[in-house]
């Protein structure tokens, strides 16, 4: 079953997510600075419109953006310091809030360089959130993604005014005192907030790789940004005198309809065939499992049982009964050799016991012995123990890829490799043998060979590659990733 | 008089042998333990010559259990008895120190003769097993280092080839019908594999593997 765990390469992501958000922010709170300390507000106004950003406004998007790539950081040092600049942030917005609301400055602060209402409650719920972020309690997480989201929400209803046009189009006109370069840094120092602590509060489910993950990370893309452009596109639209605000509106529904539509039939085949993939690998991994349980009953029930059958028979011979004894004696012999290959042949034992070396050594000998051909073996630094998934899936497509290079020919001179280098466990077995064209083993039924081995390796992150052509033999590398526990 | 201790999860087991020790006058059969825990406390209760161990036991397996024997002196001689007939079990026997190695499906005479062996300080193997086997065995399971260029996939090496020839990334990916992000995945770790530092090396190595002629 495929894991709900999070996904490494997805929280990398992530992160640089944050970073490359938190790095615009900073900038753009650095031009304005730049723009008020050279005496030149255009600079500021160039990015703005026609609404200018104030000073205070540009220094605390650069503090607040800061902060966030401080904190993709991981030394503990890092917590204080975005416990601090938090602090500051939400400073800064509450001064200003409460010059708002009592006309009381501390700092002198007059009307001109006073950012606006929602600005500076923007940047308390920011600053609050980081504060939050600094603490490693998941409750705390989770209340500051719920005070980053409630910034966006202003952040995203003063950049909707600015993008329909101030025309009380949809009655927001009050919000558009915010300028859209600080709507937008908003936008971006809100996704730094969320991204920066992946795996986490409302984040959780982002960065998983079960089904959870992969819906949370097609569909909320898609329900924000799809509107978003329809939106824009009607409005362009309307300006353009295509047609007018209730054939508009229309369209607008039916786009998305249709739109929503596509996108839940493409997820939902994507589900179908991952399910259809899991429920394969379920097959394999059952079989597995019920190999290992018959393969351990036929060895150690009566196996042993045998075993002593076979003692008795001895003593018995010993106090001079007849040949028949004897015979009897060899029989059990016999079938003492049966139920030991028969074990073998469904899993060795040797596999769990002592591991993935000493079973390839097993299997390769038997190979060669079997097929009456010499297999050519290398290993290297796979003499210790793996998690028994990853001996399996070696194990098992060494096994699949050599049956399938002695299949059909002797002179296939099969070579196997196996080798730990960097953290990942390869397995390359190659053959001289007549190939095939790839794409006609891929359509095989479910269960054999080819997928097979790509199902084992895929189960434990590996990625596995089979190259053949007709006529040039046949090439399987799969590397494996070993997690070190 | 030797005295032997029976270790075996398995009763019927235990019982089977007992009567086959029973018959022979020089052995006694003077305790018994149901699992690899209970090995040691009847070694101290028992004082055995011979220990006859099995080999998978539950709570401590018999590796582990001869393991702990390793240091004991005066050393106490081990019969391992088993089904496993695969070398690589007799090999990690012999390494943790057995004296010899039994197979359960070998006649049980071989049990009583392994025995007196061991009790007179001497090794003993069922056949088919052999020190020549084993030490095969030990020979195979030796870590061999690979070369770096074995230890290239199908599509690297591919990659490799036409990377010598001179062609980029983009060139590449069109010639292979693959993305562009693939092979440079692909170069990036056919580069760290190689250990090689730049275009330059990638070249001379693949004049030196005769896949590129050198004019």
């Amino acid at each position: 079953v495929p894991n709900a765990t999070p996904d490494p390469r997805l929280i990398a992501r992530c992160e640089t997510i944050a970073r490359v958000a938190a790095g615009v922010v900073i900038l753009v709170g650095l031009l304005v600075v730049i723009g008020w300390w050279r005496g030149d507000p255009r600079l500021a106004a160039l990015l703005a419109g026609r609404f200018i950003m104030q000073l205070n406004t540009g220094l605390a998007f650069v503090l607040a953006g800061a902060t966030v790539l401080a904190a993709t950081g991981r030394a503990p040092a890092w917590r204080f310091a975005t416990l601090g600049a938090g602090t500051g942030v939400a400073l800064i917005g509450a001064m200003i809030l409460i010059e708002y609301l009592t006309g009381w400055a501390p700092f002198g602060g007059s009307i001109k360089t006073r950012m606006e209402v929602e600005t500076a409650s923007c940047f308390v719920l920011g600053g609050a959130a980081l504060v939050l972020e600094s603490g490693r309690g998941r409750r705390a997480v989770l209340a500051a993604h719920a005070l980053t989201v409630l910034m966006l929400l202003i952040a995203v209803a003063a950049l909707f005014g600015h993008a329909y046009s101030v025309k009380a189009l949809f009655g927001i006109a009050a919000y558009t005192s915010m300028t859209m370069t600080a709507a937008i840094s908003f936008v971006l120092l809100g996704a730094a907030l969320l991204f920066v602590r992946p795996g986490q509060g409302l984040m959780t489910s982002v960065v998983e790789s079960g089904p959870a993950g992969f819906l949370a990370r097609r569909l909320y893309p898609a329900v924000v940004v799809i509107p978003i452009l329809l939106g824009s596109l009607t409005l362009a639209g309307e300006q353009l005198r295509l047609f007018n605000g209730k054939f508009g509106l229309s369209l607008l529904v039916l786009a998305s309809v249709l739109i929503f539509v596509a996108l839940i039939a493409l997820t939902n085949r994507s589900f179908e065939r991952a399910e259809a993939a899991r429920r394969r690998l379920a097959a394999v991994l059952l079989e597995e499992a019920e190999r290992r349980h018959l393969a351990r009953e036929l060895h150690d029930e009566i196996g042993q049982s045998l075993t002593a059958l076979k003692a008795r028979l001895e003593m018995l011979a010993k106090s001079g009964a007849s040949d028949e004894v004897a015979a009897a004696q060899r029989l059990v012999g016999d079938v003492m050799r049966q139920v030991s290959n028969l074990s073998l042949d469904l899993r060795p034992a040797m596999l769990d016991d002592l591991g993935l070396l000493p079973a390839l050594l097993w299997l390769i000998e038997r190979f060669s012995a079997d097929a009456k051909i010499e297999v050519a073996f290398a290993h290297e630094g796979i003499d210790r123990r793996f998690a028994r998934e990853i001996e399996t899936a070696a194990f098992r497509i060494v096994q699949e890829a050599l049956s399938n290079a002695v299949k059909h020919a002797r002179e296939a001179q099969p070579a196997v490799r196996v080798f730990l280098r960097d953290g990942v466990l390869s397995v390359q077995v190659e053959d001289r043998g007549p190939g095939f064209s790839p794409s006609d083993e891929l359509a095989a039924p479910a269960g054999s060979g080819l997928i097979g081995m790509r199902e084992r390796a895929e189960a434990v992150s590996g990625r596995i590659e089979i190259d053949s052509k007709p006529g040039a033999g046949t090439r399987v590398s799969a590397e494996l990733p070993v997690r070190e526990s | 008089m030797i005295k032997v201790l029976l270790a075996d999860d398995h009763q019927v087991v235990i019982d089977g042998f007992k009567a086959v020790l029973a018959a022979e006058p020089d052995l006694t059969v003077v305790g018994q333990a149901a699992d690899g825990l209970q090995v040691l406390p009847a070694i101290e209760a028992h004082h055995p010559d011979v220990l006859v161990l099995d080999l998978m036991m539950p709570g401590l397996n018999g590796l582990e259990v001869l393991r702990l024997l390793r240091g004991r002196t005066p050393p106490l001689a081990t019969v391992v008895l088993s089904m496993h007939e695969s070398d690589s079990y007799v090999a990690e026997a012999l390494r943790h120190g057995a004296s010899a190695y039994v197979l359960k499906q070998s006649p049980a005479s071989e049990l009583v003769h392994a025995i007196r062996t061991v009790a007179a300080g001497g090794r003993y193997l069922s056949p088919p097993l052999s020190q020549e086997r084993v030490a095969d065995y030990e020979r195979r399971s030796k870590s061999a280092t690979l070369d770096p260029f074995d230890t290239l996939s199908g599509r690297e090496r591919e990659v490799f080839q036409l990377a010598a020839e001179g062609l980029t990334n983009s060139e590449i990916a069109t010639r292979l019908s693959i993305g562009r992000r693939t092979v440079e995945t692909h170069r990036a770790n056919l580069i760290r594999k190689l250990g090689l530092k730049s275009q330059a090396d990638l070249v001379r190595l693949a004049v030196k593997r005769g896949l590129l002629t050198s004019d």
